[in-house]
């Protein structure tokens, strides 16, 4: 089944690779199709993700987000749903998911523990499964924002397009397109630290213990913070505002891949997905 | 030097006068300092207008964020518990309660009040939390009642033992454990443990120093242990070495080039950990009876009690942890309204624009 998950991302990363080609050919009604192609892809590669989580949890009778490989092909999944509601009608934004999402199937098999996994204690609550899904429908959104930053530095300014495939307007505003990204992950990056925050109350007896994962999402927090005033008051130029929704970025992937390397990580925690 | 400048100069400096107060407060053991200056700032004047602009609102989160990053690099500075980082904690809040006085219209929203509103109850709630949370360590055997608890002081156990209202009873404790599960241990020549753990299901595999070793399939095997004795049903395990069959009966080494292979069971980790307590007042009469596992705490009179320790060595003991913070439910409102605040903010723009989504 990772196969057919592997293999649908690839399929649908050549269909929107070949989508933005004639796309900037002006060739409308082909690259079309192309982009229908490839979002059918990306849904046969949802599919394969959910019944490979499916499966695991019918399997161990535990939620498949232990291990840093479930969690992955957790990440592939709500990397495509959040395509599939806000970038469907981009082919760029088509093809970055697509490679994206191979990137992380490709780093997540590396990481392949074999074998079902027991779940400690701590971890059974019936707060995981939110705290984790919230977050991560926030990761992917915040992924989206990311990649929007970094086609503002190579499309700087609003400006009429070859096709309508490409970005799925004539016009394009970037800044505006990352802010409304941005304000979306934020609200799930809000949501995901309050529900941890609970579930801390409930298996550790604090809501905070200034851990280093709960430091990092605080900073990340921050940082998106730090971008929603500059944005809303227009105190920075979209060029500005980019780079910090890069940094915040930076700062999500820290949080979730980065944090278990920081040498304070060792008695931390939440190092549940390290070995 | 433009105002915008000058205004992020000033707020710097804010910031570094309110962490040298919390310096001084943590050295001469007086968190009052930080109230009086707090009170300084706020008062009518040119500092309660720099703390309402928006050059003070962002030179607070740059500050915290770059705190935050450099106290989680080194927690052997003590930066989470000091009060000068708390008292840069309550500039945000400040700030924000300021904003929320002075810069508030009615353009703004209601996502602008609640967001705003709600970092500084938290940060309340949290103050409540340092100033008055009890935590500490009921330890009890099965049978046994106590009401006296070991204070705990920054996760740590003090010698300090105090008398809770009531008393606290294990009826019970009870650990169960994961099914054994049978493994494929890869040994290296002349190493202690083992190189790697493969599980004995089909397909399974591993590399070890470039040599592929894959598990194929569990095998019941006749085994015959000494000349007319009649056979023996053993584990056996099929497996790949780099491609090349080979077998591994149970509890018996096998050894091929630089690499030995066992077959044995590896014991289950802990699944669940159940104490069954009952609360008694101080007279001895039974108040309330219920069974307490990680995740799900016993919740009575402010007190939360925790499933938190056990004795792989004396299975009667269970460990309770007790916390009473009087700032929780401050804490928890404001973490509400937070949420609340952000996903309205996301409708909010939903309806006065042409849509969150593209």
């Amino acid at each position: 089944m990772y196969n057919v998950l592997f293999g649908s991302y690839s399929v649908a990363a050549h269909l929107f690779g070949l989508g933005v080609i004639l796309a900037l050919k002006k060739r409308e009604l082909p690259a079309a199709a192309l982009r229908y192609a490839g979002i059918a892809a990306v849904v046969v590669g949802l599919g394969a993700a959910l019944y490979m989580m499916v499966d695991a949890w019918t399997e161990t009778g535990q939620p498949p987000f232990k291990t840093l490989y479930q969690s992955l092909i957790f990440f592939s999944a709500t990397t495509a749903v959040v395509f599939l509601f806000t970038g469907f009608r981009s082919s760029v934004m088509g093809l970055l998911t697509a490679l994206f999402v191979l990137a992380t199937l490709a780093y997540g098999y590396m990481k392949k523990d074999a074998g079902a996994v027991q779940l400690p204690p701590a971890l059974q609550s019936a707060w995981f499964i939110p705290h984790v899904v919230v977050y991560f429908l926030g990761y992917s959104a915040l992924f989206v924002s990311f990649v929007a930053s970094i086609l503002y530095f190579i499309f700087p300014r609003e400006r009429d397009l070859p096709s309508v495939q490409l970005f799925g307007t004539k016009r394009l505003d970037l800044d505006q397109f990352t802010y409304r990204i941005v304000l979306f992950g934020y609200g799930m990056l809000s949501a995901g630290l309050i529900l941890g925050a609970l579930w801390a109350k409930f298996a550790w007896g604090d809501w905070w213990s200034w851990d280093p994962k709960e430091n990092w999402a605080l900073i990340t927090w921050l940082v998106y913070t730090a971008y929603l005033h500059f944005r809303l008051t227009r105190r920075l130029g979209p060029r500005g505002l980019a780079w910090l929704s890069i940094i915040g970025f930076l700062a999500v992937m820290f949080t979730y891949l980065g944090v278990n390397y920081l040498p304070s990580a060792q008695q931390a925690l939440h190092s549940y997905s390290m070995q | 030097m433009t105002d915008t400048q000058k205004h992020y100069l000033m707020s710097l400096g804010v910031a570094a006068a309110t962490a040298a107060v919390g310096a001084v407060g943590d050295a001469v053991g007086a968190p009052w300092l930080l109230a009086i200056l707090a009170a300084v700032l706020a008062a009518p004047g040119p500092t309660r207008k720099l703390l309402t602009t928006f050059e003070f609102a962002t030179t607070v989160l740059v500050v915290l964020t770059v705190c935050t990053a450099v106290g989680t690099l080194d927690y052997a500075l003590g930066m989470f518990g000091a009060l000068w980082f708390r008292g840069l904690m309550g500039l945000m809040g400040l700030s924000s309660l300021l904003c929320l006085l002075f810069r508030y219209s009615s353009g703004k929203g209601i996502p602008y009040v609640l967001i705003h509103l709600s970092i500084l109850v938290i940060l309340v709630g949290s103050a409540m939390k340092d100033q008055l949370k009890e935590t500490g360590m009921v330890h009890l055997r099965q049978g046994e009642a106590t009401n006296q608890m070991q204070v705990l002081n920054d996760g740590e156990l003090t010698n300090e033992v105090i008398r809770l209202p009531f008393s606290v009873r294990l009826d019970r404790f009870k650990v169960e454990f994961y099914d054994t599960d049978l493994k494929l241990y890869v040994f290296r020549h002349q190493e202690d443990g083992p190189a790697a753990e493969i599980p004995a299901t089909e397909g399974a595999k591993d590399t070890i120093d470039g040599v592929t070793v894959e598990f194929v399939a569990l095998q019941d095997h006749p085994y015959v242990p000494t000349p007319g004795h009649p056979p023996i049903q053993v584990k056996m395990a099929r497996i790949l070495v780099d491609g090349k069959a080979g077998l591994v009966l149970m509890g018996r080494p096998v050894v091929d080039g630089k690499l030995a292979f066992v077959l044995d069971e590896k014991s289950g980790e802990p699944k669940s950990y159940q104490s069954t307590l009952t609360i008694l007042d101080e007279k001895g009469d039974e108040l309330t009876t219920r069974s307490v596992v990680v995740n799900d705490p016993l919740i009575h009179g402010g007190w939360w009690l925790y499933q938190s320790n056990w004795d792989p060595r004396d299975l009667s003991y269970s460990g309770i942890l007790m916390v009473n913070d009087p700032g929780l439910y401050v804490s928890v409102a404001g973490l509400v309204m937070l949420v609340a605040g952000t996903l309205a903010k996301m409708r909010f723009r939903k309806r006065t624009k042409e849509g969150v989504l593209p």
